[in-house]
C-alpha cells in the first residue's frame, strides 16, 4: 500500500475504528514511515486540541430578545403588546447599528473574517418587504413620529397597571420608582432632542431604543412589587 | 412573569445527583417557573452558542440561532421526558436548528471533490521536520472557519462535540463512510491550513 | 461464601438507597443557624459551583470570594422572617419580600470563587469581589463596584448609579455596562485585548492609555468602538448621562 492509502486510514486509525489487523498495518508503516507519523502527529494534535476549544458567550442581548419572544407567546395582556412592539423594533434596527454589531461579534468575528467562505455569506439584510409599507424612505426614518407616539402608548399602558400598585408601597419605593421613571424620561427626551436636529443619528437611535427597553425594563420590575 | 398554565407528565427515572438537578430544573421551567428557565439559559447558552458560530461562521446568525434554540425549548420543554440527559435532548435540538438554518440558505453540506480538494497528500521526509503549532488556539478557530460547510459539520460535530460516526450519519442524512471520509477530510485540511499559519509569522 | 455475598449485596444497596435519599432529599444541603432576632444567617454546601440569585429591595449587597467551599449569608434586617430562600441543586434563591414599610436587608455574603451571581435590588450600594463566576446586577438605584473579578461574563444594569469595574477579561467573554445616570469606570490590564463598543449620550468617553492600541476605530461625538490590540471578548459600555473611563491597572 502506497502511503496516501495509509494516510486515508489515519483519521480511523487515531478514533479506534480499524479492524485489528489494519491496526497493526499500519502501526508496522508507521514505525517506518516519518512523513505519515507526522501526518499521524498533527492529526492527534488537531484532535487533542478540538476538544479543548473555548466556550464563547453571546451578548445579553440574545437573552433580552429572547425574554421579549417568550413574553410575546404569552397570554398576558401587556406582556404580548409590548413585547411585540419591542421584537418588531429589534428586527427592523438589526441591520443599522454599526457600532452595535462590532460589539457584539467578539474574537469570533476576527477569526472568521478571515475565512474565505464567511466573507461569502452576507449578514441577514433587510428585505426591502421588510421596510416597504413605512415611510418611504429607505430605512432611515424608523421612529418616525407615529411610531414614537405608539410605543408610548403602550408603555403608557404598562405604566398605569404599575401606578395603580404604587399606592400600596412604601413612601421610600415609591420615591425610588419616581426618580427613575423620571431619570429614564429625561434620557429620552435627551435623545429625541439629539434626533430632531440630527434625525440621521444613528446612535442617538439606537440609544432612544435601549432608553425605552430601559423604561420596560423599570416598569416590568415594579410590577412585582 | 406570568405562570403557564401548562401541565407536566414526567417519567422519573433512576438518576444520579447531577441529572437530578437538572429534571428538577426542567420540570420546574416546564410549570412556568420563570427563574428556572434563565438558569437553563445560562447553564447551557454557551455550549449552544458555541456550536452555533462555529457551525455558521457568523456571530450575528450564531446569536439569532442561539435564541432559536432556546424559544424552542421554551416551546418544547414539557414535552421532554427525561429519557436521556437534557443536555443530549437540547443538544440535539440546536443540531437541527442548525441543519434547518443551512437547508434553508440551500448551503450544502454534500461535498465532492472540487477544486480546493488536494490531491497530494504524500509527506517526504523534509516536510516532516515541519510542525504544526497547536498553541494559537486561535489559529485553530479560524483554520475551522475555513473549512467547507460539509466538512465542518463533521468535524465539529465529532471532533468538538463528541458525536459518534453513527449519530452523525442519521443526523444528516449521509452514510457512515462518508461521515467518516468527510472528518479525515476536514482534519487533513486543517493541517494544511495550520501548516500554513506557521510558516506565515506575526500573523 | 453466598452468604457474605448477599451480606454485601444488602449493604451495596442500603449504601445506595442511602444516597437516593440524599440525593433527592438536599442537593446543596445547608444549615440554618440559630435564628437570631434582626439576623439572617444561612450557610449552603454546594456540590460543584454554584448560583447564587438575591433578590432584594433596599439595602447594601457585599459579596465577596472565599477560599471555602460554603455559601454563607448573613443579612442583618428587622425582618429575617420577610427573607425566603429555596435550593434547587446548585441553585441557592433568597429573596427578599417586598412590604410596606419597605423592609431594609443589608446582605453580607461569601462565597467560592467560581459561584455565578445574580443579584437584583432597587435601591442601594453592590459591591462584588474576587468571583471568576458569571456575574449579572440589575438594580435600579444603586451604586455597582466589580472588584478583582474574573469572570467570563459581567453585565450590569442600572438606572441611576455609578459603575466601577476591576478585573480580568476572559477570552470568548462578554461584558456589559448600562447607566442611565451614572460614570462607568473600568479598571483593566493594560495588555487587555478587547472588541470595545461604548455610547455616552451626553459626556465624554475617555479610553486614557487605551487609545493607543485602538484599531478598526468607529469614532462619533457620543460613541467610540474598535478593537483593543488583537481584540477579543466584548466591552460594551453605555451612560446616559455620565463619563466613562478606562483605566490601565
Amino acid at each position: 500500500m502506497a502511503c496516501q492509502e495509509y494516510q486515508e486510514l489515519i483519521s480511523d486509525y487515531i478514533d479506534g475504528t480499524l479492524e485489528l489487523g489494519e491496526e497493526a498495518r499500519i502501526e508496522r508503516h508507521l514505525a517506518d514511515c516519518d512523513g505519515c507519523r507526522a501526518v499521524r502527529d498533527d492529526l492527534l494534535q488537531i484532535v487533542h486540541f478540538s476538544r479543548q476549544l473555548p466556550l464563547h458567550t453571546p451578548s445579553s442581548e440574545v437573552w433580552t430578545q429572547l425574554q421579549t419572544k417568550i413574553a410575546a407567546e404569552r397570554p398576558t395582556h401587556f406582556g404580548s403588546r409590548v413585547a411585540a412592539w419591542v421584537s418588531r423594533l429589534k428586527n427592523l434596527e438589526l441591520n443599522l447599528s454599526v457600532p452595535q454589531l462590532a460589539a457584539s461579534a467578539a474574537a469570533l468575528l476576527i477569526i472568521f473574517s478571515v475565512a474565505l467562505i464567511i466573507s461569502r455569506q452576507s449578514a441577514e439584510t433587510p428585505s426591502a418587504s421588510s421596510l416597504a409599507g413605512r415611510s418611504g424612505t429607505a430605512g432611515m426614518n424608523l421612529l418616525s413620529n407615529a411610531e414614537d407616539q405608539e410605543i408610548e402608548e403602550k408603555i403608557e399602558r404598562l405604566r398605569e397597571s404599575v401606578e395603580q400598585r404604587r399606592v400600596t408601597w412604601s413612601p421610600e419605593l415609591q420615591v425610588a420608582y419616581d426618580r427613575s421613571i423620571r431619570q429614564v424620561d429625561q434620557c429620552l427626551a435627551t435623545c429625541r432632542q439629539q434626533l430632531s436636529g440630527d434625525p440621521s443619528d444613528q446612535v442617538s437611535k439606537d440609544l432612544m431604543r435601549d432608553a425605552y427597553l430601559e423604561k420596560q425594563r423599570l416598569l416590568e420590575g415594579f410590577t412585582k412589587f | 412573569m406570568a405562570c403557564l398554565r401548562q401541565t407536566l407528565e414526567m417519567t422519573v427515572t433512576a438518576q444520579s445527583s447531577q441529572t437530578m438537578t437538572d429534571l428538577e430544573l426542567v420540570r420546574a421551567a416546564a410549570s412556568g417557573d420563570a427563574v428556572a428557565f434563565e438558569r437553563i439559559y445560562e447553564q447551557h447558552r454557551r455550549r449552544v452558542y458555541s456550536l452555533c458560530a462555529r457551525m455558521l461562521g457568523n456571530v450575528e446568525q450564531a446569536e439569532d440561532l442561539t435564541q432559536e434554540v432556546f424559544l424552542q425549548v421554551y416551546r418544547k420543554i414539557g414535552s421532554f421526558r427525561g429519557d436521556s440527559a437534557f443536555t443530549t435532548w437540547l443538544h440535539r435540538l440546536a443540531v437541527n436548528q442548525v441543519l434547518m438554518h443551512f437547508r434553508k440558505r440551500g448551503v450544502k453540506l454534500e461535498h465532492t471533490s472540487e477544486e480546493g480538494d488536494f490531491t497530494n497528500v504524500v509527506e517526504t521526509p523534509l516536510q516532516s521536520t515541519r510542525r504544526i503549532s497547536m498553541v494559537d488556539r486561535l489559529a485553530l478557530e479560524r483554520a475551522i472557519a475555513q473549512l467547507p460547510p460539509g466538512y465542518r459539520t463533521v468535524f465539529l460535530l465529532h471532533d468538538v462535540e463528541g458525536y459518534e460516526h453513527e449519530e452523525i450519519s442519521s443526523t444528516l442524512g449521509v452514510s457512515v463512510g462518508t461521515s467518516k471520509s468527510q472528518l479525515h477530510k476536514a482534519r487533513m485540511r486543517l493541517r494544511e491550513l495550520l501548516s500554513k499559519t506557521t510558516s506565515n509569522a506575526g500573523e | 461464601m453466598s452468604k457474605s455475598r448477599q451480606g454485601f449485596g444488602d449493604a451495596c444497596r442500603a449504601a445506595t438507597a442511602a444516597l437516593s435519599v440524599a440525593a433527592l432529599g438536599a442537593s446543596a444541603p445547608y444549615a440554618p443557624a440559630v435564628e437570631r432576632p434582626g439576623r439572617f444567617e444561612r450557610s449552603y454546601t454546594p456540590r460543584g459551583a454554584a448560583h447564587f440569585t438575591l433578590s432584594n429591595v433596599s439595602g447594601d449587597i457585599t459579596v465577596t470570594a472565599w477560599g471555602r467551599r460554603t455559601v454563607s449569608v448573613l443579612a442583618i434586617t428587622e425582618s429575617p422572617a420577610a427573607i425566603e430562600d429555596r435550593v434547587v441543586g446548585t441553585d441557592i434563591l433568597v429573596s427578599v419580600k417586598q412590604a410596606a414599610p419597605t423592609i431594609r436587608a443589608d446582605f453580607r455574603i461569601y462565597v467560592p470563587a467560581n459561584t455565578s451571581l445574580s443579584l437584583k435590588n432597587v435601591l442601594g450600594k453592590i459591591n462584588v469581589s474576587g468571583v471568576t463566576g458569571d456575574i449579572v446586577v440589575t438594580s435600579f438605584e444603586s451604586e455597582v463596584r466589580l472588584q478583582d473579578v474574573q469572570a467570563a461574563s459581567v453585565e450590569v444594569r442600572v438606572t441611576t448609579g455609578d459603575i466601577y469595574f476591576d478585573g480580568q477579561l476572559r477570552e470568548g467573554g462578554a461584558y456589559s455596562f448600562q447607566s442611565m445616570k451614572g460614570d462607568i469606570d473600568l479598571n483593566l490590564p493594560g495588555g487587555a485585548a478587547f472588541n470595545l463598543a461604548a455610547r455616552a449620550l451626553s459626556e465624554k468617553i475617555n479610553l486614557g492609555e487605551f487609545a493607543k492600541g485602538l484599531t478598526g476605530v468607529t469614532k462619533g461625538a457620543k460613541m467610540v468602538s474598535g478593537n483593543h490590540l488583537a481584540g477579543g471578548p466584548r466591552l460594551t459600555v453605555t451612560t446616559y448621562d455620565g463619563r466613562i473611563v478606562l483605566h490601565k491597572k
